[in-house]
């Protein structure tokens, strides 16, 4: 099952409330019939009542059962209510003005005080019958047995239990559709702080904050807080990381300056100050790769997306006042609102190193820009650099973007720096070229994908 | 030239003190930020080399003290780390370059000496005063392009002058740019220096570079890229 909570809420609620009111409907007109049927039966005894009290035995032992009787609707002809008096051998001994046209049976197995109700045998219209056997007594104390029967067409029970039932369906479908609107509404309102919490989850995923909110439902409130000290947790964690590698070179590199220190020393002989001078180069440049490489993180999942021309614009700066004597041009052509889901630190490496390597190397013009753009599949940042300098000789460019490798052990330059921006651009998945650019110079192009 | 090495590394802090001295900078080194914050607002310094990793006050909020205190000095750092994003702190919070750990100490001398040129307003390596030529990165002096011999003090007392020339300099303010604060202020070894160059430069006594303000001073009269 992967359907949301939601749905899987609405459509357990709305089963338990259709068989509910489905429930409801089939008691309620259960009970109404029987109701409705009862005070049928109710009506036909009373009338009965009324023909028992009015017939009477003559003293030569005949049934006499005056008219006018009460109820008009005995005198009207297919009124619906008919009434008939059997004698023990099943002959009509009178029968009810209404009646004509009309034959029914007696029911003989009656023993006399039982009654009995049964569906009519009437043809066409549906009826209820009521059979009572009776004994009669005259003034003689003769006595005679007659079934008594009163039949009622269930016309207008049907009508009002088909009535009712209609009026029961539309107000309860409608109360049933009602409800389901309203339980629609409840739920979505009881999971409104769910979907919060997963769409700030996504915003920080984006990069778009950097905590949960803490305005959540009191269930949701410990996951939120919980979920903020995770992420909490992960910062430190790479923060103190980080730091514990810089402190790390720190110790490690005030040593290793002592040692470089020693080159001057007359005391030693030129092959070990030759061997002094190699292996401390090496260390150093181990060092600087590999933490560099241990410190670069590639695509932030839990960090803001990164504005990246404050970034080269605070190199730039920093590179001015450096080669202040150099009395470069730097030509910066940054779009402001480039933004890329990066580390901070990676950032400044990478624009760091290209942008040194550029003021280093050029003659006079340092170009920079930075731009939206995409490759044949993703879109990304496009950075450009170019220096009007000697450039990087094919064959030496391997050597370069290799680590501790130099390409010119003379010049401090081409050290590990470029060697630090190819890992970085191959840890966020982009591409590097190197080539010659209009100012004649270096010319790198590198490509970042968007996550 | 008066530099102050603020280093707690005690190693490296006298590796740098002997190779500075022995290249004639009057040395002051001090191992924490507090000392460093001292001597750098009390001493005429000319330039500051600072590490960042100090055991009190990070190497970052002394140079941001200094700054805050209208110190002009030029400032290099000598970090042991390589991350961008602390260097270019370093040089916002008022440094003028820095040096990676470990270093070459002539790479350390060479961006010392460009840094020294630059605060002083002079925009090439060589300081040329009619026919004296001093060039900072080579450490020579030429004189009608014939090299003349000093001491590193002759020529740091030389590059000071020359840098700072067409201007009245007391003997105080050479002997605490020159040397640092062991020296007897009481000795005519300023004289005997003056005499020295003097003889040096202009044996034939035709340009009579540097004149002497009785009671001021010494001032070196033939200008700068003339």
């Amino acid at each position: 099952m992967n359907s949301s909570i939601q749905s899987r809420l609405l459509i357990s609620a709305s089963i338990v409330l259709i068989s509910f009111l489905s429930l409801a409907a089939f008691v309620l007109d259960a009970a109404y019939k029987r109701g409705a049927q009862q005070a049928l039966h109710d009506q036909l005894q009373i009338h009965l009542y009324a023909i028992l009290a009015k017939a009477e035995l003559s003293k030569n032992n005949r049934l006499m059962v005056p008219s006018g009787l009460s109820e008009p609707r005995f005198m009207q002809v297919a009124s619906g209510l008919y009434a008939y008096i059997f004698d023990t051998n099943g002959e009509v001994v009178w029968r009810s003005s209404s009646s004509t046209g009309e034959q029914i049976n007696s029911v003989k197995s009656l023993s006399p005080g039982q009654k009995t109700f049964m569906r009519s045998s009437l043809p066409g219209r549906p009826s209820i019958e009521l059979h009572y056997k009776a004994i009669l007594e005259n003034a003689f104390n003769q006595s005679s047995r007659f079934e008594f029967v009163v039949i009622e067409s269930s016309d207008s029970l049907d009508n009002q239990v088909a009535s009712f039932r209609s009026v029961l369906w539309q107000w309860l479908g409608g109360i049933g559709l009602l409800l389901l609107i309203v339980q629609y509404f409840i739920i979505r309102i009881s999971l409104q702080p769910l979907r919060h919490i997963v769409l700030d989850l996504e915003k920080i995923q984006q990069g778009h904050a950097q905590h949960l909110e803490t305005h959540y439902s009191d269930e949701l409130k410990d996951i939120a807080n919980t979920l903020n000290r995770l992420i909490d947790n992960e910062r430190t964690h790479l923060k103190r990381y980080r730091n514990t590698l810089a402190d790390l070179a720190h110790c490690l590199k005030t040593p290793l300056s002592v040692l470089t220190g020693l080159y001057g020393q007359k005391s030693l002989s030129t092959t070990d100050i030759k061997t002094l001078e190699t292996q401390t180069l090496q260390m150093r440049q181990l060092f600087d790769y590999q933490l560099q490489k241990a410190a670069a993180k590639g695509h932030q999942t839990l960090a803001l997306p990164l504005q990246i021309q404050p970034i080269a614009q605070q190199i730039i700066t920093s590179l001015d006042k450096v080669y202040l004597d150099k009395q470069l041009t730097v030509v910066t052509n940054i779009d402001e609102s480039i933004k890329f889901n990066a580390e901070k630190g990676d950032m400044f490496e990478l624009f760091g190193n290209l942008l040194d390597n550029a003021y280093k190397w050029a003659n006079s013009k340092v170009y920079i820009r930075v731009q939206n753009g995409s490759d044949a599949t993703k879109q990304g940042v496009q950075i450009m650099i170019e220096d009007d300098g000697p450039g990087i000789a094919k064959n030496e460019l391997d050597n370069v973007l290799q680590r501790g490798i130099r390409a010119d052990e003379s010049t401090h330059g081409h050290g590990i720096g470029l060697a630090v921006v190819n890992e970085l651009v191959s840890l966020y998945n982009g591409s590097l070229k190197s080539g010659v650019g209009d100012l004649g110079g270096q010319q790198w192009l590198i490509f970042l994908p968007n996550r | 030239m008066r530099v102050l090495v603020v280093e707690d590394d005690i190693t490296l802090q006298q590796q740098l003190v002997n190779s500075l001295s022995k290249k004639g900078y009057a040395v002051d080194a001090v191992d924490n930020g507090q000392d460093a914050l001292y001597f750098g607002t009390e001493f005429p310094i000319d330039i500051a080399i600072v590490d960042l990793g100090l055991p009190d006050i990070s190497g970052m909020d002394v140079i941001k003290q200094l700054r805050a205190k209208d110190l002009t000095f030029p400032i290099l750092i000598l970090t042991a780390r390589t991350r961008w994003e602390e260097k270019v702190e370093g040089l916002e919070a008022g440094a003028d370059d820095y040096l990676v750990k470990p270093f070459h100490t002539e790479e350390l001398l060479a961006r010392m000496n460009a840094l020294i040129r630059r605060s002083a307003g002079v925009a090439t390596a060589q300081l040329v005063c009619g026919p004296i030529t001093l060039d900072t990165n080579a450490q020579q002096v030429l004189v009608n392009e014939t090299p003349v011999q000093l001491t590193a003090y002759e020529y740091k007392m030389l590059e000071y002058m020359m840098m700072h020339s067409g201007r009245v300099i007391s003997k105080t303010e050479i002997t605490e740019h020159i040397y640092d604060q062991d020296f007897d202020r009481d000795s005519n070894v300023i004289e005997v220096f003056v005499g020295r160059l003097r003889k040096k430069l202009d044996p034939e006594e035709q340009h009579k570079p540097i004149e002497t303000l009785r009671g001021r001073g010494y001032r070196f009269s033939i200008p700068l890229n003339s």
